[in-house]
């Protein structure tokens, strides 16, 4: 079965240097040791943060040039932010209901 | 890390035993948890952990469609755990029938407390991953790596307008 996309997104999000490069690469392409360079970390340990935000959609990598510098593509993101959004708006219209039935419930009871 | 799900929280004007029948019961549910518009149809309601409602929802002029909710756990006037997916006529799980991305199955896990005037509700809920690993760490109780939302929405907005801007 393939892993939900969306899941893919949540769990990829969740690492705060995953969300740091992310924002890093929101100013524009960089190659992987540039993107490096500001974590304390050493350039497999972030090639393999890149790979989680690739295998999520949330970065590219340019097929040209020895270098590949890698690219933020933003369209999941947006998914995921409205697929939040149609959850809120489901249960705070649910919970609308819900709290118009329960006074109905106890004007009955009385 | 930052782990916090998805969560809403309201307080109802009704003492906690009202407000957990609504949750727990078949009738009192398709009261209010139906979607806009929509007509609550069949349902099968076994509630203790390891049941699960199985339930229709019709919109209209058309052909129903079925929801799922697996009960993991039950803390009597507490906590209900449950597993939410789309579901087919016979109570196995699908995958969303118009965005087929959607998480196959997502982990609603509800709170009751007593609160002056009422009951107050917080609802978590988060993406299961279909993951085996991932389930295991919910099974384990972990925080599994797809509980992360709230925290991570301040991170997209602004990941979003920075985006959006450049």
């Amino acid at each position: 079965m393939a892993p939900d996309k969306l899941s893919l997104v949540f769990s990829a999000l969740a690492d705060p240097t995953r969300r740091a490069i992310l924002a890093a690469l929101a100013l524009g392409p960089m190659p992987v040791g540039e993107i490096a360079k500001p974590f304390d970390i050493s350039e497999p340990a972030v090639i393999k943060h890149l790979k989680v935000l690739e295998k999520a959609g949330l970065v590219e990598a340019d097929r040209k040039g020895q270098m590949r510098p890698r690219r933020l593509n933003a369209q999941p993101l947006a998914e995921a932010s409205s697929f939040v959004e149609q959850y809120r708006q489901f249960w705070e219209a649910s919970f609308d209901r819900l709290d118009a039935y329960l006074q109905e419930l106890q004007a009955t009871e009385q | 890390m930052n782990y916090e799900p998805f969560v809403l929280e309201r307080t109802f004007q009704a003492p906690l035993a009202l407000v957990w029948a609504t949750f727990s019961q078949a009738e009192h549910l398709s009261k209010w948890m139906s979607p806009q518009g929509m007509t609550p149809g069949r349902n099968v309601m076994d509630f203790r952990p390891g049941g699960i409602f199985h339930y229709e929802i019709v919109p209209p002029g058309q052909s129903g469609f079925w929801g799922r909710w697996l009960f993991r756990d039950i803390v009597d006037h507490e906590t209900i755990v449950v597993h939410v997916s789309f579901s087919d006529e016979g109570a196995g799980i699908i995958r969303h029938p118009m965005a087929p991305d959607w998480p196959l199955e997502m982990l609603s896990k509800t709170r009751f407390t007593e609160v002056e005037g009422g009951t107050q509700i917080r609802l978590e809920i988060s993406a299961v991953g279909s993951d085996p690993a991932q389930l295991k760490a919910f099974d384990e109780g972990k925080s599994s790596m797809t509980q992360g939302w709230g925290g991570t929405l301040n991170q997209l907005e602004s990941h979003l307008a920075e985006v959006q801007n450049a």
